[in-house]
């Protein structure tokens, strides 16, 4: 016990504070596996540092706590964030409160670069840009070739239906006496964006559920009932299970994808989403950058998102971090032949010719939207097994609840 | 002799429950424990090794594609593939990532060229046996076909099935029924062949790998999750001080008030004592997640932010309602007559305070201190808010691992990285849990 | 008040309470067993209980981060546990058991189960600490006028270690009450809502429902005072104390 005294008087003592050192803080929900985070730090963020001869402190958060902190910072006046990237869905809560600064007359002097015009919706609010664009996101069909033997005849991996992969699934399922596919359950509330690409490519209004392509795309969801993984309701992710070889197949977020297939190329597949009668359907994101309001570092800040969001830096990042998409047009030129290119490459591919989807500024709260869909798949899919365009009708109402 | 047995026995069977007690306990952190030690390939295999491996067994074969690197996995027992490849620099670095082995160049090129060598040797025996399994792979691609094709059938009909047994159709529910069963045995039967020619198969390649493939063993990196962990966390160090200070701090203040709170509750009678004594746990009451920002603002307004003191004056706020019925509880029951005895031989108040009843409250105090250290060592939510460039270990340990969803290994390592200090902890303070009166038996 | 109607008509609000109710009525009770029990064995100082003691106290200091990579490998299918059943012969490799596939109910008792295995040595340690501070003669006592181990410790034991069973109950309880982290760990939001589960849910996962959680806090405040008041007034705490 009096050993214990000394020590805390020890941590009395030692109670200091350390000094302040003028740097720039970047937080990020981008880049965050370990590998990738080395990464950035390694080849994107220390050249940065020799050419601007200044301290980058690079930080990975998920989305909620960024805000958190920023919160904290700006209620109590000492902002010591910098740069912060966040995903496109939380980017309307940002502006709304005020702490990210418009960017608008800065980047308009980059003649360098164009923005892809499609992530706009996001990230211009009133025709103000607050957000650069960077690490584009879509769905990707990830196989393992053990599920192969099963494939039925005449169906081209690269190039599959909805119902080929239902037909598929299913056929594994009956084999192997249980489901091997996986989606992310109800969890994390990704569902959503999982059947979006199945509503998109049935040519459905997402995320609203009272059209016929969206009854199209649940009516081929509820058919694949068998096909999901006995554990699916709690999957919060897809890696994991795909990993394990507990399931065999999915149609995922294309960073997610890329983080399977490269464990292991040899063992694993990656195709376009499946595509519908309307074409390749898929829900497209992106994350953003921006300052936030306050920062004691402004030109510093504006010096790194012009350093980043130059194309060759882009697909720098872009490749050596998974399989996001660059979102300036003049990246995508130099792409090569390694994994990760197939990633982008084919990720690309759903960029250009799918038929595409964003999430509309237009929601009170997108997080509730994502559980009318948790919802569904919990009752309608899981349980019942079967299509119920009553119930889409009354569900649908819960969604229109959230318009703004 | 008789009694002598039975007491045996009796012991037997107590140190087996014992035993048993502790296996319950320990198995889970076991297999974390070696789960930390084990590479991508391992803690992702089935069923997984009751140990992690020390070294890594490679085959390399040539491809259409350049080279097929494999590695032996001791639960599948069989070499699964992880690169195919021309870009031997690729190749490596992606083996190293999956299995911890680094490969260096000079051995890679020296078994390429090995390998080049033993397929110019054997290219008659190895063209022979290729041609004859081709024969089987054709058998096989067309049994697979027969197979989806009939599983697809199976479940066409099975949706029918459905519909017909929805509908109370019993003739027809039957009729389906029967061309089901014939289906599934069809299915049956094509597996079994399956089977057959795939053993056919397995059995040819077994005699084809050894004249294609050269096998050959790098040692296995025991610490590379750790290294990485490290490597990825920026400033553990400093971070791991920063957060003993927090825990040493958050005991100091919580014992101290509540320590001296517990005596009051357990000696003084006083009016309103109840209500009181149930209000120092309403902190606890009221769930925590949800004043937590208000809180750290108005810690943050009184310039705490990002130092060591503001979040263990956080944590403290928790804590104190814990100890101070954990020490009241003990102080109950040291006998008030103890004290008074004490006094009766010339201690002061205080004295006796010191000398009698706190070495017999030490278990107590000891306990509450243990989980002031706990709940102050893992609190990441508040740190992270309240912190920028002084984060305490766990905030650190959530940057690194918050994107580690897919490498359970790198977490493991993680995991017992952090536990390690609180672990160390616990056990010095167990000491004073179990020291005083000597056995009790019950 | 429109957050407390709000929460109210949301049918996952009775389904917390209920989902925490058998959790609390279950857990606590099966807690409270398996720690006094392992309390009185430690306190039996034999070969190796200090031994015991330092292994049964790890599980408590083990970060949230450990504890969630520990069960999430151990609970997927072709996780450790399934692993170890398989290589005991205990199960086949196509009779893998789906332990996160159950029903509501199983995946509650699961969840119980592994919460014990880590809030075990916390009741414990309190009462050990109790244990350690009886006046042994008092026992011997009990022994020289005849009565048997099980009379022993129902009348003297017992009743003389109330403080500590009370202490360790009511700090239990009451945590009990707000579980949620290790549900969410291993099965996400609101795969089987509990109360405090919600409140993070509306705080954190869903954004712009911070007045929804507040108000949720409230009420699960009032829930928790009422059953640690109910608690206190039948188990005699207030009267002991008032002597």
């Amino acid at each position: 016990m009096k050993k214990l005294l000394v020590l805390l008087l020890f941590a009395f003592v030692f109670t200091l504070v350390a000094a302040e050192k003028p740097t720039l803080v970047v937080v990020s929900r981008l880049w965050t596996p370990p590998t990738e985070k080395e990464f950035v730090i390694n080849e994107i963020i220390k050249p940065f540092e020799q050419q601007y001869g200044c301290n980058v402190v690079f930080k990975t958060m998920d989305d909620e706590t960024i805000l958190k902190q920023v919160e904290l910072q700006e209620k109590t006046g000492n902002v010591t964030t910098d740069v912060v990237i966040v995903y496109a869905a939380n980017m309307p809560e940002w502006v709304q409160k005020g702490y990210v600064v418009d960017l608008t007359p800065y980047v308009s002097k980059w003649t360098d670069r164009t923005f892809s015009k499609g992530f706009d919706s996001m990230t211009v609010f009133n025709g103000k840009r607050y957000f650069l664009p960077i690490g584009a996101d879509v769905y990707l069909t990830l196989i393992n070739k053990k599920a192969l033997k099963y494939k039925p005849e005449g169906v081209d991996v690269q190039n599959l239906t909805w119902e080929d992969l239902q037909k598929w699934a299913l056929a594994v399922a009956e084999g192997e006496g249980e489901g091997k596919f996986a989606v992310t359950g109800v969890p994390m509330k990704s569902f959503i964006y999982q059947a979006g690409a199945v509503i998109l490519s049935y040519g459905g209004h997402w995320p609203n559920l009272d059209n016929p392509g969206a009854m199209a795309g649940f009516y081929l969801l509820a058919k694949m009932k068998k096909a999901f993984a006995p554990g699916v309701m709690s999957y919060d992710d897809t890696r994991p299970p795909m990993k394990r070889e507990e399931t065999w197949m999915t149609v995922a977020h294309c960073a997610r994808v890329g983080e399977v297939y490269k464990s292991n190329p040899a063992q694993f597949i990656v195709a376009p989403v499946p595509k519908g009668p309307a074409g390749r359907g898929s829900v497209a994101g992106t994350s953003g950058l921006a300052i936030v309001k306050g920062t004691k570092h402004f030109d510093l800040a504006l010096k790194f998102l012009e350093y980043i969001t130059r194309p060759d830096i882009m697909l720098k990042v872009s490749k050596g971090a998974g399989g996001f998409i660059p979102t300036v047009d003049e990246a995508i030129n130099y792409l090569g032949k390694s994994p990760e290119d197939e990633v982008i490459e084919k990720a690309i591919r759903v960029l250009q010719n799918g038929v595409l989807a964003y999430i509309e500024p237009i929601w009170k709260d997108w997080g509730q939207v994502k559980l009318v869909y948790d919802e569904i798949f919990k009752n309608m899919i899981m349980k019942k097994g079967q299509l119920d365009p009553d119930y889409l009708e009354l569900m649908q109402l819960k969604i229109d609840l959230q318009r703004k | 002799m008789n009694r002598k047995f039975k007491k045996g026995v009796t012991t037997t069977l107590f140190y087996l429950v014992v035993a048993g007690i502790a296996i319950v306990i320990a198995l889970p952190m076991y297999f974390l424990f070696i789960i930390s030690f084990m590479s991508d390939q391992e803690a992702y295999d089935w069923p997984i090794t009751m140990a992690p491996s020390f070294a890594n067994r490679f085959a390399i074969q040539k491809s259409e594609r350049g080279y097929l690197i494999s590695v032996y996995s001791k639960s599948k027992d069989e070499f699964v593939p992880i690169i195919e490849t021309k870009n031997l620099r690729e190749m490596i670095d992606r083996v190293e990532l999956k299995t911890n082995s680094t490969i260096s160049m000079n051995l890679l090129e020296k078994r390429i060229k090995e390998l080049e060598g033993k397929l110019q040797e054997n290219k008659k025996k190895i063209d022979e046996l290729k041609r004859s399994m081709k024969p089987y792979e054709d058998r096989i691609s067309k049994l697979n076909h027969d197979i989806s094709r009939t599983l697809s059938d199976i479940n066409k009909l099975n949706e029918k099935l459905e519909l017909a047994k929805n509908a109370g159709m019993k003739d027809i529910v039957e009729v389906i029924e029967g061309q089901l069963k014939t289906l599934k045995e069809k299915f049956e039967l094509y597996k079994s062949k399956l089977e057959e020619v795939q053993n056919e198969v397995r059995h040819l390649r077994a005699k084809l790998v050894p004249l294609s493939s050269i096998e050959f063993t790098v040692p296995k990196n025991l610490f590379a999750n750790y290294t990485m962990f490290f490597r990825v966390t920026n400033d553990a160090l400093p971070a791991l001080t920063r957060s003993v200070q927090v825990a040493l701090l958050t005991i100091a203040i919580s014992l101290s008030i509540g320590g001296l709170a517990g005596y009051a509750f357990a000696r003084y009678y006083f009016k309103g004592k109840n209500m009181l004594k149930l209000s120092v746990l309403f902190v606890r009451m009221f769930p925590g997640v949800s004043i937590a920002m208000p809180m750290v603002i108005i810690l943050a307004r009184m310039g705490f932010y990002d130092k060591p003191l503001g979040l263990s004056l956080v944590y403290s706020i928790g804590q104190i309602g814990m100890t101070t019925w954990i020490t009241a509880s003990i102080f109950m029951g040291v006998p008030v007559e103890l004290e008074e005895a004490a006094q009766i031989f010339g201690c002061s108040k205080w004295g006796a305070f010191f000398h009698v009843t706190l070495p017999l409250a030490l278990p107590g105090l000891a306990a509450s201190a243990m989980y002031a250290f706990i709940g102050s060592w893992s609190e990441t939510a508040q740190a992270i808010i309240l912190t920028q460039f002084n984060p305490t270990f766990p905030v650190v340990v959530y940057e690194t691992l918050v994107g580690a969803k897919g490498l359970i290994n790198l977490v493991a390592a993680g995991g017992v990285t952090m536990a390690v200090p609180a672990i160390v902890f616990t056990l010095i303070i167990r000491r004073y849990i179990l020291q005083m009166w000597g056995g009790i038996t019950v | 008040m429109g957050y407390y109607k709000y929460i109210f008509r949301d049918p996952h609000f009775i389904e917390a309470i209920i989902n925490t109710g058998i959790f609390v009525a279950i857990s606590v009770t099966l807690e409270f067993i398996i720690a006094f029990a392992l309390a009185l064995l430690i306190n039996k100082k034999f070969k190796g209980a200090g031994a015991l003691l330092s292994l049964a106290l790890i599980p408590m200091a083990l970060p949230p981060v450990a504890v969630g990579a520990m069960w999430s490998s151990a609970f997927a299918q072709n996780g450790w546990l399934n692993s170890l059943l398989y290589r005991l012969g205990l199960i086949t490799a196509d009779g893998k058991i789906p332990f996160l596939a159950g029903t509501e109910m199983q995946s509650l008792m699961l969840i119980i189960l592994i919460d014990a295995w880590q809030v075990i040595p916390f009741m414990m340690v309190i009462l050990l600490a109790g244990l350690q501070n009886l006046p042994k003669e008092s026992i011997e006592a009990g022994y020289i006028f005849g009565a048997d181990k099980f009379t022993v410790l129902r009348k003297i034991t017992m009743p003389m270690m109330k403080p500590s069973i009370q202490t360790a109950l009511i700090l239990r309880i009451i945590a009990a009450l707000q579980v949620w982290l290790i549900i969410v760990m291993i099965y996400g939001y609101r795969r089987i809502p509990v109360l405090v589960e919600e409140v993070v849910y509306y705080n954190e996962i869903v954004l712009g429902f911070y007045r929804v959680a507040l108000a949720y806090s409230v009420i699960v405040s009032i829930i928790v005072s009422i059953v640690a008041i109910i608690y206190l007034k039948v188990s005699g705490a207030f009267e002991s104390s008032e002597g």
